[in-house]
């Protein structure tokens, strides 16, 4: 009988290997898989059974923390002491919405299971420290955020500031923002009504409209015209261009392109052309440097760029094909000074100002300044990954235009915008949109003071009907450019 | 008599207690150690009762101690510890459950004080209860069944109160039988319930036992031979048909595949071990699967099972997305997998997981997914080798084990433990269809535990049986060897054998005359032809250990070398035809008691043979079961060499 009890007792060794190897598959081979199925509630559990990691402004000024909420599964709950004031870049974090921007971007790293944080939490476990994410520190600094704020005032729209040398993001702010923290609640009696709120507003305040929303941009969108002319070396800075000085028409074509108010260019040139925002200049010399050309600069400015990431995914900015323009030279003309097909970003038109600033060099804007693991360990910094997204114009071009801009502010249309004390070029839009709805006031400006060079792009929709016909970019952006630049260079 | 010569020293075999002890003690840390481990990750403070609960265990472990030195002093030195250390840290487990359950209660209490006014009572203090109850379980078993042999008598009892354990809940009105879709248990009032299945399985695991020693011969030879696989008679099919029957009607009627399974398996594979035959195994695992392929495709609530288990998403995405009021398959599958998939390698750590999410039967059936989500695959990994560890020792004594009934019955315990892990943990590791039986010693259900400590007080006695050494033979003077030889002479004077040789007995059956010694008995009993039973002196230096015990001191035969660790597997040692040594003859008692009671005359019977041989079998077959092994010595005698045991089997100890 012992034959087969040995064969027996075999067989059961097999059958518990069996469970062993059940085991792999569940807990190894497969695990992952399973883990990251949406029925999975220990996803949602874990994200609030540990504090997650804070994220700060560059000054250290803390704008997402994690409480106890005193609840048994949901230990933990999200709060963002500012409010509205980084609302639609920290996005929220809620056990029933999910999470948007930064909570979701960087989730991994605030949740603190990203691999970069491995070896600190090893180290967490080892020596017995309770489970902690990760801090995020943003490039943002709150003092431009808090200007940003109150010059936007009740205005809708956007503005963001960056350092033209660095590309890092100090200011990003878009009105209407809204309050996270009442999504984020644990509460449900709290949370779903906030979320129907977001949801059922017409104005998408949970949407950051400074990356994530396109606008025509008017006359801000010359200065890519006029690098287009000068890098080409078809033009120069002061040399007649030929254009007529009031209104552009077409031979065989009832289109025309008037300038502002209809009024007449003091000269031809691409210099006072720009310091008056002349459009029959500029959308003659679009049409002469074709289709091709146009969408060429428009690319190595930052256009149709469809994978840009800060890290929060921007909006692509557009400048129509040249084979979508073809041989229409009035699309191509309104084209050439923002209008038609050409939208952009707040974001974008920053990176226009910051180009010329930079010597025509477009650093990667970016917005996450450091991670911190939980023992304090830094393993990510911004400034380690600064790197140049493209070359926009050649150095002598970038200097040209930088003096024409400078000459808007001296003699231009943004005369009144300029502030003692700083350096600085600028350029206005004013940019048409519906016929029922008031033109888009934008203003684009670099400065420099105290040693520091920032770039800022400012875009204020004035909703008001009855001021429609007093929109200008100088009128209502400016103020809210100069009022971000001055906190941004610590000029008071 | 003349004086006999000096009793030679008993063979010298470790006992093994004090391991015994040091390992149960280390098994007590671990689970106390697993104890603060809850209590640290809980609160941050050692467990109150910390101290009282490793004391209590440590009590017990010494007080089982004690009683295995006393009932049961050769027992395998690993089953008690082994054992400890699985209660121990299903202990653990179930107190890390309550503690979620407590504070769940917490929470609610303090939102809803109307509604949520009673507290949990918690498993754990029932679990420790039961804990006493089983340990006071394997002091009663030992300390009664004094011989594992004793049990073979009680072998249709067995049976009828096994089959009625196994069947009453299926009788039972649901609401006293049914509990998550099984209906296995018994109710009582007062929130006790039982499985009354987990006593059952031991009943029928002995019966088995018993049954198939004394059938083994005509299930074993008699066959055809079709496709090279011996086809056994249509009648001897009778009773792999009952039995499959049964397991089909507890499938149907209790909705309980895991005990069916556990009990049909139990019986093929004893039927393989006592047969010999592949054959059995064929036709009973093809009838199993082929049964319950034809249940699950037709009664409802098997099906769905089987559905949960090959698709065990469907149900929280039905709880999803479905219509409220939609009835959604159970999502306890999923929520196991994904138990198991967070613990990953190293585990949450204990009380860092979310085992609770299984909800119901958290602590028992589904308890393994505590163990895999918080200790990991690599604790999983350690408790599927205790489990295993447990097993293997039980396989060790039934090889070990002199007696068939022995052989069959460790081995069928210990196929018993091992499915029912394998049925439980494959259930919660998606292997097979989900069932409902408990995970032994770890889950919470205080009569599978009691069952379980049975499990292994019987193990116990069965591996003492098994490791406890020959008595040593006391050789005889030559005037007994005289005296007996012409005893033996005077008996069957049909069969004077001339010279100094006595012929030895044939079996006479009831009406042969007294034998002279009772303890000539054995190895005369069924010799063959041309015998010679008494050859001479056996020869003092090399001693042959009488059946009995060495309480036996006045034992007077027992000539020959067959016997002795040293002498076994020595032929020239071995007189031919000798009496059998210790192993021979207790493996001849059950089969031969008959003869050997009815020609032994009283007053000189050894003592230590009363209740047990004096069992009369109740199965016609008489066959001497000695001959299991048909391998050694073609041309030796039938009664002989087979039976002698082969040298892995007077191995002793670890």
């Amino acid at each position: 009988m012992n034959q087969p009890i040995r064969r027996v007792a075999i067989f059961c060794f097999l059958l518990i290997a069996s469970l062993l190897v059940s085991s792999n598959y569940l807990q190894v081979v497969n695990a992952d898989s399973y883990k990251s199925r949406v029925g999975n509630k220990r996803n949602v559990y874990d994200a609030f059974a540990y504090p997650r990691g804070q994220i700060l402004t560059a000054d250290g000024t803390v704008i997402a923390n994690s409480v106890p909420s005193g609840g048994l599964l949901y230990k933990y709950q999200r709060q963002y002491p500012l409010k509205s004031a980084y609302g639609n870049i920290t996005g929220y974090k809620s056990i029933g919405y999910g999470s948007t921007d930064i909570e979701s971007v960087l989730d991994g790293y605030l949740k603190g299971t990203d691999s970069s944080e491995s070896v600190a939490n090893f180290m967490d476990t080892l020596t017995g420290k309770s489970k902690k994410g990760g801090d995020v520190q943003l490039t943002l600094q709150n003092p431009v955020q808090q200007a940003a704020i109150k010059a936007l005032g009740t205005e809708t729209g956007s503005v963001v500031a960056l350092d033209p040398t660095t590309g890092a993001i100090l200011g990003m702010y878009s009105n209407p923002s809204f309050d996270p923290n009442g999504i984020s609640s644990n509460n449900s009696d709290v949370s779903n009504p906030a979320a129907n709120g977001l949801a059922n507003d017409k104005n998408k305040p949970n949407l950051n409209h400074a990356i994530q929303e396109n606008y025509p941009p008017g006359s801000v969108f010359k200065i890519v015209t006029a690098a287009a002319a000068l890098d080409t070396g078809m033009y120069t800075e002061t040399g007649p261009t030929g254009a007529p000085a009031t209104t552009l028409t077409w031979p065989g074509s009832s289109n025309q392109l008037p300038n502002e108010n209809s009024a007449t260019c003091p000269g031809t040139d691409l210099k006072s052309a720009l310091e008056q925002s002349c459009n029959s200049v500029y959308g003659f010399v679009g049409d002469k440097l074709g289709a091709q050309t146009m969408a060429e600069y428009a690319q190595k400015f930052g256009f149709n760029n469809p994978s840009l990431k800060i890290p929060l995914s921007v909006a692509q900015s557009n400048f129509p094909a040249a084979n979508q323009i073809g041989s229409d030279a009035v699309a191509l003309a309104q084209d050439s000074v923002g209008q038609n097909g050409t939208q952009a970003t707040p974001l974008q038109a920053a990176m226009i100002a910051a180009a010329v600033a930079n010597g025509g060099v477009i650093m990667q804007p970016y917005l996450v300044d450091k991670e911190t693991a939980p023992n304090g360990h830094v393993t990510y910094k911004g400034s380690d990954h600064q790197h140049e997204l493209s070359q926009a114009m050649q150095p002598s071009t970038a200097a040209t235009l930088d003096d024409m801009m400078q000459s808007v502010v001296a003699n231009g249309t943004a005369q009144n915008a300029a502030v003692a004390g700083i350096h600085m070029g600028a350029k206005t839009g004013t940019a048409q949109r519906g016929t029922n709805q008031n033109p888009l006031a934008w203003f684009v400006c670099y400065g420099t003071a105290n040693g520091k060079k920032v770039a800022v792009a400012a875009m204020v929709e004035t909703n008001n009907p009855n001021i429609r016909g007093d929109v200008s970019g100088v009128g209502f952006a400016g103020p809210v450019a100069d009022a971000v630049l001055k906190a941004a260079l610590g000029v008071s | 008599m003349s004086a006999a010569p000096p009793r030679p020293e008993e063979p010298l075999i470790p006992k093994r207690r004090n391991t015994e002890l040091l390992l149960s003690l280390f098994a007590v840390a671990i689970a106390m150690f697993a104890y603060a481990n809850v209590g640290l990750a809980d609160n941050g403070k050692l467990p109150a009762g910390m101290w009282g609960y490793g004391a209590g265990l440590a009590a017990v472990v010494v007080v089982a101690n004690l009683l295995i030195r006393y009932a049961a002093p050769y027992a395998d030195p690993l089953f008690l510890p082994l054992a400890i250390f699985l209660n121990g840290i299903g202990l653990v487990l179930i107190h890390r459950l309550d503690i979620y359950d407590s504070e769940t209660f917490a929470a609610l209490h303090k939102v809803d004080p109307v509604k949520y006014h009673t507290a949990p009572t918690g498993s754990t203090t029932n679990q420790l209860m039961f804990t006493a109850l089983g340990i006071i379980g394997l002091a009663c078993v030992l300390l009664m069944v004094k011989d594992h042999r004793i049990l073979q008598r009680y072998a249709y009892i067995s049976m009828v109160a096994g089959l009625f354990l196994v069947a009453v809940p299926a009788v039972l009105p649901a609401s006293i039988s049914s509990a998550n879709g099984a209906k296995s248990w018994i109710r009582f009032p007062g929130g006790v319930s039982i499985q009354p299945a987990e006593f059952g399985k031991l009943l029928l695991v002995s019966f088995f036992a018993a049954f198939l020693m004394a059938k083994r011969d005509a299930l074993r030879v008699a066959s055809r031979r079709v496709f090279g696989l011996n086809i056994p008679r249509g009648r001897d099919m009778g009773p792999i048909a009952v039995c499959w029957v049964l397991a089909m009607l507890i499938l149907v009627f209790e909705t309980d595949l895991g005990v069916s399974l556990m009990f049909f398996g139990a019986f093929v594979v004893l039927l393989y071990i006592a047969t010999e035959r592949t054959s059995w195994l064929v036709f009973g695992v093809t009838a199993f699967i082929g049964g319950a392929v034809f249940i699950a495709e037709t009664v409802p609530h098997v099906q769905q099972r089987v559905n949960n288990w090959l698709h065990p998403f469907n149900g929280e995405i039905c709880a999803a997305t479905a219509p409220a009021g939609t009835h959604c398959p159970s999502d306890q599958i999923s929520q196991s997998i994904y138990g198991f998939a967070t613990g990953g390698i190293f585990g949450k750590g204990l009380d860092q997981g979310r085992p609770w999410l299984v909800g119901f039967a958290k602590n028992a059936d589904f308890i393994l997914v505590t163990v895999g989500e918080e200790l990991g695959m690599v604790g999983l990994f350690a408790l599927m080798m205790v489990y295993t560890l447990f097993v293997m020792r039980g396989f060790k004594t039934a090889l070990l084990i002199r007696d068939n009934y022995g052989k069959l019955l460790a081995a069928g315990l210990s196929v018993t433990f091992a499915l029912q892990v394998f049925i439980t943990a494959g259930g919660v590791m998606r292997v097979i269809p989900l069932t409902g039986l408990p995970m032994p010693f770890l889950a919470a259900g205080g009569s599978a535990l009691v069952a379980n400590w049975v499990v292994v007080a019987l193990l116990i006695r069965l591996s003492d049986s098994a490791r406890r050494p020959l008595p040593p033979a006391i050789p005889l003077s030559d005037d007994e060897l005289r005296a007996m030889r012409l005893a033996a002479a005077q008996r069957m004077p049909s069969n004077a054998v001339p010279g100094r040789h006595a012929q030895p007995a044939a079996p006479q059956g009831p009406d042969g005359p007294p034998r002279p010694h009772p303890l000539a008995q054995p190895g005369l009993g069924q010799s063959g032809l041309g015998q010679t039973g008494l050859s001479g002196p056996g020869g003092p230096g090399d001693p042959t250990p009488p059946g009995a015990s060495e309480a036996t001191q006045a034992m007077p035969v027992r000539p020959a070398g067959a016997a002795g660790s040293a002498g076994a597997g020595d032929p020239t040692q071995a007189v031919p035809a000798q009496p059998r040594g210790y192993g021979e003859q207790t493996m001849m008692r059950a089969g031969e008691a008959t003869q050997a009671i009815q020609t032994t005359s009283g007053p000189d019977s050894e003592p230590e043979q009363g209740p047990t041989e004096s069992y009369t079998p109740v199965f016609e077959d008489e066959e001497d079961d000695v001959r299991t092994r048909q391998t050694p010595a073609p041309g030796a005698t039938p009664g002989d060499a087979p039976g002698r045991p082969g040298p892995s089997e007077r191995r002793y100890g670890p």
